[in-house]
């Protein structure tokens, strides 16, 4: 059995320290960072926490219904392809800060991927 | 639709009303202030039904399980039975004395709630006879003799309006305490970083002595901001606290500060910005409290300047939702 990549970074415990990278990467960047604008910090966070565990393996509920009811207000803000690119680029940042090699990088990156439009309230709900 | 069960009535629940809009329609009185899942005035209890999460946040543990939950932010998707928080929960206690301080506070000392278990810097909802109930945080130490609150006096508050014809000798009812906004004594070395507008330096005031007492040894920077010089109050009190500590500097900022009355005309986000740079950011912990524009802000702020999410404690004052405070 391989390890995952979410206890390779340290699973849990790790956790806290790689959303602090991740949230403060995407709140600096001025492609994503007005749609945070207002939100309360503290369950913006407790998503990333979800969401960082789902695309490095770790244990998750994951839902595309939950994804998709999630960011259909953003949508109608106008969250296109382009802020979906710049989070998975940010993403890619803080795991290679972390010390994940390139190879699962692109693991990590295509899982996030596969929820691309569930975030955009494209296709089928499933 | 789903209904609603209070004191063995059944109400119907318009489309998306919570449980609060619900009780109101129906002539029935519950205490409430913030009305957006803040100030926990409006605590009730689940009987019987399931409670959003929406609801339960900010909860403690021990309240979610006894079924307590918000009702201001209560929307039920299923028929819910609910109560009154349990009487016995509000402690009785006395106006000890109000003095009036700059800056249009009042400081309001209480006695009689000895058995309250809390630490300065969490809050209380304080309610008078008729059930009209306020958020307010603790100034003073846990296990002091009297609790003493900062209330802002506006000309219109209900609450405050009162309480500042209100003579020593009146009874009042409080319940709590409530918030994580404390002082944990885990590391004594650790830099703290104190920021507060206003009233927010009630709970700083109990946060800073609850520190010294524990024999905190790291630097401790206390900031408190005003728009006029003339509404900095407690200025004797945190002056000479400073001086029987060599790890405090208190620091007063005033946007019509002139530079002649021991205060600084920086604003105060800018000067916690720049003690956050100089800081330990690993290390350091941070308190703000006040206006919401400012604490909000501030989070951010320093949060993206390298300060770990976790290390920054929040007390948001949100206003009451009729009225003034």
């Amino acid at each position: 059995m391989s390890t995952s990549i979410y206890d390779q970074i340290g699973g849990a415990a790790a956790m806290d320290a790689a959303v602090d990278l991740f949230y403060r990467k995407v709140l600096s960047d001025d492609r994503v960072n007005e749609f945070f604008d207002g939100v309360d910090m503290e369950r913006q966070a407790a998503k990333q926490k979800a969401f960082l565990t789902m695309v490095t393996g770790g244990p998750n509920s994951y839902t595309g219904r939950n994804m998709r009811d999630a960011h259909a207000k953003l949508v109608a803000r106008g969250l296109d392809d382009s802020h979906v690119d710049a989070i998975i680029e940010l993403l890619g940042e803080t795991l290679k800060e972390l010390g994940v090699s390139d190879d699962q990088i692109k693991q990590v990156a295509a899982i996030a991927e596969s929820v691309r439009d569930d975030v955009l309230s494209r296709g089928k709900a499933d | 639709m789903p209904k609603l069960r209070f004191a063995e009535r059944d109400l119907e629940i318009a489309g998306g009303a919570t449980v609060l809009e619900t009780l109101e329609a129906a002539g029935i009185d519950v205490p409430n202030s913030c009305r957006a899942g803040a100030c926990q005035s409006c605590l009730m209890q689940a009987v019987a039904g399931e409670v959003p999460e929406e609801a339960r946040r900010g909860v403690s543990p021990a309240k979610r399980e006894l079924g307590h939950f918000l009702a201001c932010v209560c929307r039920p998707t299923a028929d819910l039975e609910v109560a009154r928080v349990g009487g016995s929960e509000a402690i009785a206690a006395t106006i000890a004395a109000i003095r009036r301080c700059p800056g249009d506070v009042l400081e309001v000392r209480l006695r009689g709630a000895e058995r309250l278990d809390y630490r300065g810097g969490q809050f209380i909802t304080l309610l008078r006879d008729d059930g009209l109930a306020r958020p307010y945080s603790l100034a003073s130490v846990g296990g002091a003799a009297e609790l003493e609150l900062h209330v802002r006096h506006f000309a219109d508050g209900a609450m405050s309006g009162w309480l500042a014809r209100a003579a020593p000798g009146v009874e009042v009812a409080i319940r709590g305490p409530y918030g994580e906004c404390f002082y944990v004594a885990d590391d004594l070395e650790r830099p703290l970083l104190l920021v507060g507008t206003g009233t927010g330096l009630a709970p700083l005031y109990g946060i800073v002595r609850e520190a010294l007492a524990a024999g905190h040894r790291g630097p401790i920077t206390l900031l408190h901001g005003a728009r006029r010089a003339a509404d900095l109050y407690h200025r004797d009190e945190l002056a000479a606290l400073a001086a029987a500590h060599d790890n405090l500097e208190v620091v007063a900022s005033a946007l019509d500060a002139t530079g002649d009355d021991d205060m600084t005309a920086t604003p105060i986000d800018a000067l916690a910005l720049e003690r956050a740079a100089a800081a330990d950011r690993g290390a350091l912990r941070v308190y703000l409290c006040g206006a919401p524009a400012l604490v909000n802000g501030l989070r951010r702020r320093l949060f993206i300047a390298g300060v770990p999410l976790r290390s920054i404690l929040a007390d948001a004052f949100l206003p009451a939702a009729t009225g003034g405070a």
